[in-house]
């Protein structure tokens, strides 16, 4: 029973998964045919400029071999990326499963009806692990047959093996997160906790490649799975490493049974503070709780300060690697036709905007995901039925909504841009002061464009609004960084949100790009308004 | 607002979300200052009604008013004249209940802090903890100090009692005492028929989407039946049992007698008193028996 209510809540994780890593499996095969062509010159000039590009981005990446041949680049490209996919897959679901259930009350109804805990957490490795062998499996399928339509092969047997070991560190992954979420309270602080653990564990493990923490590198997961390379000639299956990774998945959900068993249920497993304070009796004093909009800044006060330093982070790590990238796009002409799109003009301004433009883009499209999900949370769980009982009307809430995203995307690019601008200039990148900053604020349009579709969305399936303005999104982003590659046509480009934006510091403003989001942004906050004016609020 | 209309009307007000399931034809006013209790059992259309009445839910037909106002047209202005609570108690995870009230106090204007501390010290509500901490009662009383916090006119109140201890609930009663005394009146759903004859001054009975009874809860009372089984220590004194006004013997075997008693049951009591009564039950009469009873009267 208890296998198939975890097969149940893990259905839409492995759905989401395994399409992303399928897509990227067959995209990566046919774009190795697009690029480096079929014959062995093409191939080796191909090889000779990746293994260069791979060299300087192995804080990300694993070095490359055998590029020249398509089981090596996948080997790198492909099979490099997935412990990013997977790793974020086992974090969310083993917050889910260890806080997320429990937050909602499953877990309490699981163990009234006489399941022990051991069996309750062993069941959802188990079945993580069953998940992550379907996952693994379709996506090495759908690798298989994009190289067949390349008309490429691949061994098999090399893939069945990449295969184990993405399952042995996915449930590394999984078991490690289940023994950090004991020490978290509820699912969003147990995600956050595991997004730095593993995280940490994933910056050892890409410093480990440039000869940084060697000493602990073999500590991380994701330094033990590159272990395997069965794909390339002369490469195997690392029995050691595979073992190392499903020794410490089993040891992970050991440690996590005896946290799960010492602590009381809806606890962290750290000890905790008994409060001796008077009893509160007066409503809170805070006059920001008071205010429209400010109300709605307040409530998520801490996790823009989150979001804002994941932003910076990331614009400051990806800054640091810029001026490497340019010295290597001067080397290696395919880069450079990438980032300026087949065009000409200024390499630092294309690099920085290519760069900080499209990670702002998706991590901001992401903030705008959580606060559509905060929505539909609100309907859910009955607050907007509590707000509605107050005399207000409902187009404030609309109204409301709309303000809140803008005011905090607009602070989440005043931050990042700030900290990244000065970052960059410290780097001794010419960049346009103003143009940066023009096409900082221009990022604020495109979030609330897709807030706005994100409205339409909560108006129309409540339930479903979350997943399918994530589907817009992922669309998006994979049309924007695949156009280049596989030459799309304007049509398909134009469906890319992200391409309403345009090259802002290479271009200067995409008028036309600005003008379709204010349309959308028109319309589908309207439809939000009417829709919410007429339709019935249930829970 | 006009002074002069009722706190609730409903005129074939009916939400009709299929196979059987909503609320029909609903007709039904609620006087000023009037407690009046609307139940029924679970999925008979309850909460439909006062989501429908809260502007929440829209009519498939019909319509409702307070105070006059349309629920659905004038809803911003008839929420001022409203406390609320919901059968279903929203989420607030990390939030402070001090943070709640503030916020929905916000959302509201005009409430006076005094209000909430008095509220939340009659039902002992620590409201420095945060509601992931509150158990359900806790969280119960929290939605009670916000629907009673800013003094409205009329209360709707869904299943307001559901995981009160009996002192809270005395404290409830009290609350609502309180409301009536200062000239408010009260809707409130229940499925606890002891809960409506302690509250309520008229009922409602409401099953399978319609409204099956309505009735003032004094003439219930006289009308209701139960059930109440005596065991004697020898013969029992069945012809004077029998001879009692309201009762009906339905089995008499050996020391064991069975009966039903409309209305009162102190006259069965005064009978008993000189007999030797080893053991007596009775049974409290479904909602439904306590109502058809009464029609059957």
């Amino acid at each position: 029973m208890m296998l198939r209510i975890a097969f149940r809540q893990g259905r839409g994780g492995l759905v989401a998964t395994t399409a992303i890593a399928a897509f990227n499996g067959i995209a990566q095969s046919l774009g190795y045919a697009a690029i480096a062509g079929h014959s062995p010159a093409t191939r080796a000039a191909f090889a000779a400029q990746m293994e260069l590009v791979g060299r300087q981005l192995t804080f990300l990446l694993p070095v490359p071999a055998q590029v020249e041949t398509v089981a090596g680049f996948l080997q790198w490209r492909h099979f490099g990326t997935l412990p990013l996919v997977y790793g974020v897959w086992a974090l969310l679901a083993a917050a889910g499963a260890a806080r997320g259930d429990e937050e909602r009350g499953h877990v309490e109804q699981w163990l009234a009806a006489g399941l022990s805990r051991a069996r309750y957490l062993v069941s959802r490795v188990a079945v993580f692990a069953l998940l992550a062998t379907v996952s693994a499996a379709v996506t090495c399928g759908a690798t298989l047959l994009g190289t067949a339509w390349a008309g490429d092969a691949l061994p098999l047997a090399g893939l069945v093996a990449q295969g184990i070991a993405l399952v042995a560190l996915s449930v590394c992954c999984y078991a490690i997160a289940l023994v950090v979420t004991q020490f978290a309270v509820t699912g969003r602080t147990a995600a956050g906790i595991g997004a730095a653990v593993l995280g940490a564990l994933f910056l050892i493990a890409g410093a480990a490649r440039s000869g940084g923490f060697e000493g602990v590198a073999s500590l991380s997961p994701f330094w033990q799975y590159e272990r395997s390379r069965p794909l390339i000639t002369g490469g195997s299956l690392d029995p050691t490493s595979v073992m190392w990774l499903f020794g410490v998945a089993l040891l992970g959900t050991a440690g996590a049974v005896v946290l799960f068993a010492r602590r009381d249920l809806g606890s962290s497993a750290l000890p905790r503070r008994v409060s001796r304070a008077a009893p509160v009796r007066d409503p809170a004093r805070r006059i920001t709780l008071r205010l429209p909009v400010i109300a709605g800044i307040d409530r998520q006060a801490t996790g823009l300060i989150a979001w804002s330093i994941g932003l910076s982070a990331l614009g400051i790590f990806l800054g640091s690697l810029l001026p490497t990238m340019i010295r290597l796009a001067k080397e290696v002409p395919i880069i450079r036709v990438i980032v300026l799109r087949g065009g000409s003009g200024d390499l630092d301004a294309a690099f920085v905007g290519a760069v900080w433009g499209s990670s702002a883009l998706l991590v901001l499209s992401s903030y705008v995901i959580a606060q559509v999900a905060a929505w539909a949370a609100d309907e859910s769980e009955g607050r907007l039925e509590m707000a509605l009982s107050a005399p207000i009307p409902r187009w404030r809430i609309v109204l409301e909504r709309i303000a809140t995203l803008t005011v905090g995307a607009s602070f989440l690019v005043l931050v990042a841009s700030v900290i990244v601008g000065t970052a960059t200039r410290a780097q001794g990148l010419s960049v346009d002061l103003a143009k940066f900053a023009a096409a900082s604020a221009l990022l604020v349009p495109l979030v609330v464009t897709c807030g706005a579709i994100g409205a339409v969305l909560i108006g129309w399936r409540p339930r479903a609004a979350v997943w399918l303005l994530g589907l817009v999104i992922v669309a998006s982003y994979f049309i924007q960084q695949l156009a280049p590659m596989f030459g799309f046509n304007d049509l398909i480009r134009h469906l890319s949100l992200f391409e309403l934006y345009g090259t802002p510091l290479l271009d200067g403003p995409n008028w036309r790009g600005l003008a379709i989001q204010v349309a959308i942004i028109a319309v589908g906050f309207g439809t939000a308004l009417f829709s919410m004016s007429r339709r019935d609020i249930a829970r | 607002m006009r002074a002069d209309r009722p706190p609730i009307a409903t005129h074939r007000l009916t939400k009709d979300y299929g196979s059987g399931r909503g609320i029909f034809d609903l007709d039904l006013v609620i006087d000023r200052g009037e407690v009046f209790g609307f139940l029924g059992p679970n999925g008979a259309g309850k909460t439909t009604t006062i989501r429908q009445l809260m502007g929440l839910v829209r009519p498939s037909r019909g319509s409702a008013e307070i105070f006059g106002l349309d629920c659905q047209r004038d809803s911003v202005e008839v929420k001022r004249h409203i406390g609320y609570l919901p059968g279903e108690l929203p989420q607030y995870g990390g939030w402070k209940g001090a943070e709640v009230v503030a916020y929905l106090a916000g959302l509201r204007g005009n409430v006076d802090p005094g209000e909430v501390r008095r509220i939340a010290e009659r039902f002992e509500l620590d409201l420095g903890r945060t509601y992931r901490e509150y158990s359900h009662g806790n969280k119960q009383k929290l939605a009670l100090v916000v629907a009673f916090m800013h003094r409205p006119e009329l209360l709707i109140l869904d299943e307001p009692t559901s995981g009160l201890d009996p002192l809270n609930q005395h404290q409830f009663h009290e609350l609502v005492g309180g409301a009536i005394a200062r000239g408010a009146s009260v809707f409130l759903s229940s499925h606890v028929l002891s809960e409506v004859e302690q509250l309520c001054d008229r009922a409602g009975i409401v099953r399978e989407g319609r409204l099956v009874a309505l009735a003032p809860l004094a003439e219930l009372r006289a009308a209701k039946e139960r059930e109440v089984e005596i065991r004697f220590a020898s013969a029992p004194p069945i012809e004077r049992i029998r001879a009692l006004d309201g009762v009906t013997v339905l089995e008499s075997t050996g020391p064991r007698v069975r009966c039903r008693v409309r209305g009162s049951i102190a006259p069965l009591v005064t009978v008993l008193r000189d007999a030797e009564v080893v053991d007596l039950v009775t049974h409290e009469p479904t909602l439904e028996q306590a109502f058809l009873s009464f029609y059957s009267a």
